[in-house]
């Protein structure tokens, strides 16, 4: 049976069916990694025919559902360093009021789309490659012999040693100066802004290789920070471009706030590495994809202004 | 005589073709069904029927289009040689959101060996473009507007459909003739206007316009109001409910777990 819902905000009618299998698969991802899945969502959104900006809109707003359901399944495996996540969100939201006014000047330079997408696509490259490549050393050397992790004092590790307010972080086992989470959640802050997306994918490997946290409780803390930024977008949203589109959000958010639940089993069972490397993966083919779309000759040669 | 019949046949060419003509004329009736459409939850397009009866020797052309806007849209292009990237922004004033036109087979098969005459009739893209303007005008205006009647064909928005015409046995001069047009899901709600042509010889003969509102109803009329006139409350609604369902999630896994 294939019955359709009419989106009032879209304008536009869907198939239930294909926005609840597209939620669970969503939800999974979220659930898993800690990343909203904005970046596949969106997309597959604006593919089926809803407008860009909707489309954006109203997967935030869906993605507060499943991040809420995703941090409480974290939550209850001792996932979540609420400490670390309120700290990087204090910076975030600074980064993101910084970031859009950076936008705005870009704009008005002209050429600024240019600049943002090709930034993004070297930065998943790299982001993608690192992590993919150092979780399968990692992998590889478990396997040969299980030496302990060396505690090699690194320069970078010299100088976090040396940053004044060093704190205690329990959850994720870490010893920090607070300045190094509210710094980088500013920088993730304003990257998110600036890219027009959730910053899920940047977030999980600043916290993973820059701040040194476990690999659990990034996914964890990441959903809980994803909770308050998309909170914060759906409102501004709604209140300002009237883009959100509530039946759509609420046909996502059945699905992936289940997903969310599965996934977060799913990520127990998986050891850090093995995430690590998936979501590696998962980035490598986002970039892919959007090379590809930047490569290929478009069939039609005109789009609708708006969007990301 | 001659050429009184010549400036008669002229003048009525443009009368036809430039404003609208609101009365129906001896040469057609016809009737629209249904008059107006509702948009509720489960809308999922539907058909529009318009039927009546047109003089024997006469084709039937019907055009349904929406209301006329501008559309900023931005023109892909490659930058470095290599990248492609939206680009210029262009504007295209004064196009209609839904341009559906059905004709008969047997028309459609005279429009391929004449396309000069169809041209002239005014109901094609190419009559459409005449009415549009596109701004920056040095951007190529006749590559953008195939390019964006393009992109309403993908939508389902720009259509000229064939064989959605079709008529009954001709009796006493006239014939009954019965047209589709199928409407797509991403409809607006607003006013439209059908117009049915009688075309004879390669001119419209006759013509008669009828009025199709849409308009939002129930559920979906509902949210659109809200988002619009309450925006905040509606954005503090939509997360709260998120949440909840979240949260409620969470609850039945918690409840599951505790039962195995």
């Amino acid at each position: 049976m294939f019955w359709h819902l009419y989106l009032p905000i879209a304008g536009s009618s869907i198939n239930v069916l294909l926005i609840f299998s597209l939620g669970i698969l969503v939800g999974l991802l979220s659930g898993i990694f800690g990343v909203g899945g904005g970046f596949l969502m969106t997309p597959l959104l604006i593919m089926i025919g809803v407008p860009p900006t909707v489309a954006a809109a109203s997967d935030s707003n869906q993605i507060v559902g499943a991040s809420t359901s995703g941090t409480l399944a974290h939550y209850r495996l001792g996932n979540v360093d609420f400490k670390m996540g309120i700290l990087l969100l204090i910076g975030g939201v600074t980064g993101g009021t910084v970031g859009v006014q950076i936008i705005k000047i870009l704009r008005a330079v002209g050429n600024a789309d240019f600049l943002i997408q090709i930034t993004y696509v070297l930065m998943l490259g790299f982001v993608g490659s690192y992590m993919f490549w150092e979780s399968l050393q990692a992998l590889r050397k478990k396997k040969a012999a299980p030496e302990p992790a060396v505690a090699k004092e690194s320069r970078y590790a010299r100088l976090l040693g040396k940053l004044p307010w060093q704190t205690n972080f329990e959850t994720s086992g870490v010893r920090l100066s607070v300045l190094m989470p509210l710094g980088l959640g500013v920088f993730v802050g304003i990257l998110a802004a600036i890219m027009g997306v959730g910053g899920g994918f940047i977030m999980v490997p600043v916290m993973v290789y820059l701040l040194r946290m476990p690999m659990h409780v990034v996914v964890g803390t990441s959903l809980f920070q994803i909770l308050f930024t998309c909170i914060d977008v759906t409102i501004m949203q709604a209140y300002s471009n009237h883009t959100v589109d509530f039946v759509l959000a609420l046909l996502l958010l059945l699905g992936s706030t289940l997903g969310a639940q599965f996934g977060a089993k799913i990520s127990k069972k998986l050891g850090g590495d093995q995430l690590k490397i998936l979501l590696a993966s998962i980035v490598l083919l986002v970039m892919v994809k959007m090379l590809l779309s930047l490569l290929l000759t478009p069939d039609i040669m005109v789009a609708y202004k708006g969007g990301h | 005589m001659l050429k009184k019949i010549a400036t008669f046949l002229v003048l009525s060419c443009c009368f036809f073709l430039g404003q609208p003509f609101s009365s129906a004329t001896a040469d057609i009736r016809a009737h629209l069904t249904p008059e107006a459409i509702d948009i509720g939850a489960f809308f999922n397009g539907t058909k529009v029927y318009v039927s009546g009866d047109v003089s024997r020797d006469a084709e039937v052309v019907v055009r349904l289009s929406g209301m006329v806007h501008d559309v900023a849209l931005k023109k892909k292009g490659k930058v470095l040689g290599l990248l492609w990237m939206n680009l210029d922004s262009i504007t295209i004033h004064r196009v209609p959101n839904l341009y559906l036109v059905s004709i008969s087979k047997d028309l459609e098969s005279t429009i391929r060996t004449e396309p000069s005459q169809w041209e002239e009739l005014g109901f094609g893209f190419a009559a459409l473009k005449k009415e549009v303007k596109v701004s920056p005008a040095e951007a190529g205006s006749e590559t953008i507007f195939r390019e964006f009647v393009e992109l309403k064909k993908s939508e389902g928005l720009y259509a000229i459909e064939t064989d959605k015409v079709t008529y009954g046995e001709a009796a006493s001069g006239s014939k009954s003739f019965e047209a589709v047009l199928q409407i797509p899901p991403r409809l607006t709600p607003g006013k439209y206007l059908v117009e049915t042509f009688a075309v004879k010889d390669g001119i419209v003969s006759a013509k008669t316009t009828a009025e199709l509102q849409v308009e939002q109803v129930g559920f979906p009329a509902l949210i659109f109001r809200l988002a619009f006139e309450h925006g905040a409350l509606y954005g503090v609604l939509a997360t709260i409910i998120a949440i909840a369902a979240g949260l409620l999630m969470g609850v039945i896994f918690k409840g599951e777990k505790g039962a195995h």
